[in-house]
């Protein structure tokens, strides 16, 4: 008995980060700009739900959210041209919520981040 | 006995009168004593906008005679501003949905960037939020002067490097009435002041 409650105390703890939760963390920093629904706002500001920018598999969703991104980009046919601002003090923990929130809410297919993937990830932003 | 039932029903028509939703006239006011007709009567006097000349997206310019017999809503952002500016337009492109077609509503957005917010941007942000028609005006003009102005909304507007975008405004929509007198201030960020904002302008849109 013992045995298992720790098992399952062990999987708690390695599937979420500690810290706020995705869905807080997408409300405080995101749906501002990019709508509730990840919807985005006209041509301004590219949607986050069903982006073909984002379903492309190379692209660096932790070094996007940190840093930010500047110039034209092109989500589902519209060019967008405003620049967006980085969370630079996100916490790596953070930064693993909040991706594996928009993972989860829109991407299903793509798998959960973690600690040391997004570590590495940042390590080599541009 | 006549009397007495016209009296009563002046009383009933008077009290549901009353009872009809008024907005309150915010902003500074002065109370004046004026004489009339030989007695000294205290009346108050609010504070309206004063004119200004700014240009809109499609290179017009815009004046308070502009929007003689309409009522309007202000605001001031710039198109580059990374933090409050989107959930600010995002509420507003509510309110604009919903009285596109009501040639008495205006919104009148300044922008406190008149360097980079040139005719030419201002008319490629409006065409990109989806604002083609109607009476969103997205206006540009001397830096000062809508600097000036926006302390007559009661909004802050001023240049702090310390700010993101290196402008600091606040995220205020203020509602003007017919008489250019402000009947409503709304947290722009916020979607319940957006909902409350219509509800308002509904029910200045009643008001004679």
């Amino acid at each position: 008995m013992k045995y298992s409650c720790f098992l399952l105390f062990l999987l708690f703890i390695t599937s979420c980060a500690e810290g706020p939760s995705g869905e807080s963390l997408y409300i405080g920093q995101c749906a501002g700009c990019h709508g509730k629904e990840g919807e985005g706002l006209g041509q301004l500001i590219p949607p986050l739900a069903d982006s073909d920018f984002i379903r492309k598999n190379n692209i660096r969703l932790s070094c996007i959210i940190i840093h930010g991104l500047e110039g034209p980009i092109v989500v589902n046919g519209v060019t967008y041209n405003s620049s967006m601002p980085g969370v630079p003090k996100l916490k790596n923990a953070d930064l693993v919520n909040l991706i594996n929130y928009i993972h989860k809410r829109w991407y299903n297919d793509k798998p959960m981040t973690t600690i040391p993937i997004v570590s590495d990830e940042l390590a080599e932003c541009k | 006995m006549r009397v007495v039932v016209v009296l009563m029903l002046m009383f009933v028509v008077a009290c549901k009168h009353s009872q009809v939703d008024k907005l309150p006239i915010l902003g500074n006011k002065d109370v004046v004593q004026k004489e009339v007709n030989g007695v000294m009567v205290t009346d108050t006097v609010y504070q309206t906008i004063p004119d200004f000349e700014f240009i809109n997206q499609n290179g017009k310019p815009v004046t308070q005679q502009s929007l003689n017999g309409k009522i309007y809503i202000a605001d001031f952002f710039f198109t580059t501003c990374p933090t409050i500016c989107p959930a600010m337009k995002r509420n507003l492109l509510t309110v604009y949905n919903q009285f596109k077609e009501n040639d008495t509503v205006a919104i009148l957005s300044h922008t406190i960037d008149p360097v980079h917010d040139s005719v030419a941007v201002l008319k490629d942000y409006a065409t990109r939020l989806g604002v083609t028609s109607g009476q969103w005006y997205f206006v540009t003009g001397n830096k000062d002067s809508i600097f000036q102005i926006a302390q007559y909304y009661l909004v802050s507007a001023h240049e702090d490097e310390q700010a993101a975008g290196g402008l600091l405004h606040s995220g205020h929509l203020v509602l003007v009435d017919k008489q250019k007198r402000i009947r409503g201030l709304y947290d722009g960020t916020v979607e319940e002041d957006a909902s409350k904002l219509i509800k308002d302008i509904d029910i200045l849109l009643k008001e004679l």
